[in-house]
């Protein structure tokens, strides 16, 4: 399997019909959309793909991995366990 | 019956029946070094069998054997008793106890003769005396069995022993457990139809969920794939099973594997085939038989795990009706044959 051609594939299709993404996207990432102050769902699968060498790294940072690492890391120091990380 | 019970017949000779004394009594004293007096025309000094009993430290026992019934000729006498006992006087070193072993039957006027000669004997220092009428000594016999094996091995046959051995061996939830272990090490658990779904597990379609498992890191079935665009590899996979009937999928772990494979599955599934996955990667050998004649493609998650040979055997075994399509977690390309194909990741 070539990691970044699936990449490449699968940003292509989503950026393909972009109202049924921007359906599934935004049930997991409420930032995403068409409202003023909403990142551009587009922009979104660009800089995921940009990102991505593989599948998954893709559909992490396009289904918003990151704000809810930053999301359990927060709630890990409230409690003192981010040393952990 | 106990052996006991049975009327079992003295050996036919008196060598024979000297020989079965002579075994008897190394079990009973547990001697195995006792042995004949001597070969035949020596002096024996009325001892035939001589052995220390217990092994106590040069403390002998005599048997005279005396082979005395119809079969023999004669029965044993109180005055032959007398004589061999002046005889067995003159054995060295000096017995502690002389025993009369006979296939004569039980005499009460015998026993009692050698009774008040035993007492007598000990009360003046001298060897102890007894006689074994031939009902006696078939008792001691039933007490070790391995010399009953030898003489009489037809009367060796221990019903109670063979049934305690046959209730201590496996059963019932024993036997299913290990009825279960070796269908799973033969991998035969195909043959056996009820036994085949657990090793080969139908996938189905009909179950998508749409790209939210797949945006939040789930894993993906079948369905999910369905949801997923569809990947080039995915179109090269049903190729290669079209023209070559197997194909491996190798690709580090994210690279989308699963949706590839249940991508090109699907294709052959609308073509009316059943699609099935290996469900124990563990198998150590498996036959690809269908419970019907239908078109199947064997699908083999996990391929890492399973042994070379069972890999190269699953894969001779793919045919126009019979595809396989394994894929394998590591990005560990082997080649099996002389002209293989291998083109972007795919190793046919």
């Amino acid at each position: 399997m070539d990691g970044f051609r699936a990449v490449k594939t699968i940003a292509s299709a989503l950026k393909s019909d972009l109202p049924v993404t921007l359906a599934a996207v935004a049930r997991v990432d409420d930032r995403v959309g068409e409202r003023s102050m909403d990142e551009d769902l587009a922009r979104c699968i660009d800089d995921a793909q940009s990102s991505s060498k593989f599948p998954w790294q893709f559909c992490f940072v396009l289904g918003g991995g990151w704000r809810r690492a930053d999301a359990a890391a927060d709630a890990s120091r409230a409690h003192g366990l981010d040393r952990l990380f | 019956m106990d052996f006991q019970e049975k009327q079992i017949l003295p050996p036919k000779s008196w060598e024979l029946f000297e020989e079965l004394c002579l075994v008897l009594f190394r079990a009973i004293w547990q001697d195995p070094a006792a042995q004949k007096n001597g070969r035949r025309g020596q002096s024996q000094h009325g001892v035939d069998i001589f052995g220390e009993p217990g092994k106590i430290g040069n403390v002998f026992h005599g048997i005279q054997c005396k082979g005395k019934d119809a079969a023999y000729g004669s029965s044993l006498t109180t005055d032959e008793i007398d004589s061999e006992v002046a005889k067995a006087e003159g054995f060295t070193p000096p017995i502690k106890d002389l025993t009369f072993a006979t296939t004569a039957l039980r005499d009460a006027h015998l026993q009692e003769h050698v009774r008040k000669l035993s007492v007598a004997r000990a009360g003046n220092g001298r060897f102890t005396v007894h006689v074994l009428a031939w009902e006696d000594i078939q008792s001691l016999l039933a007490e070790h069995p391995s010399v009953i094996e030898r003489f009489y091995p037809e009367q060796a046959l221990d019903m109670s022993a063979i049934l305690r051995s046959v209730q201590a061996m496996p059963h019932g939830q024993d036997v299913a457990n290990m009825l279960a272990l070796v269908q799973k090490c033969i991998g035969e658990g195909q043959r056996l139809s009820p036994a085949y779904a657990p090793l080969w597990r139908p996938i189905t379609y009909d179950h998508s969920r749409g790209l939210g498992p797949a945006l939040l890191g789930r894993g993906l079935g079948p369905g999910d794939a369905l949801s997923c665009p569809r990947l080039i590899e995915a179109d090269i996979v049903v190729r290669l099973l079209r023209s070559a009937f197997s194909a491996r999928l190798v690709g580090d772990p994210g690279t989308g594997k699963s949706v590839c494979a249940y991508q090109a599955t699907h294709t052959f599934a609308q073509q009316g085939w059943s699609v099935v996955r290996l469900g124990d990667p563990q198998v150590l050998n498996v036959n690809l038989a269908p419970p019907d004649d239908k078109p199947t493609l064997f699908l083999v998650d996990n391929a890492h795990l399973m042994g070379q040979d069972v890999l190269a055997d699953i894969e001779d075994q793919a045919c126009p009706t019979r595809f396989c399509l394994r894929f394998i977690r590591h990005p560990i390309i082997r080649l099996r044959t002389a002209g293989p194909l291998q083109w972007m990741g795919f190793a046919q």
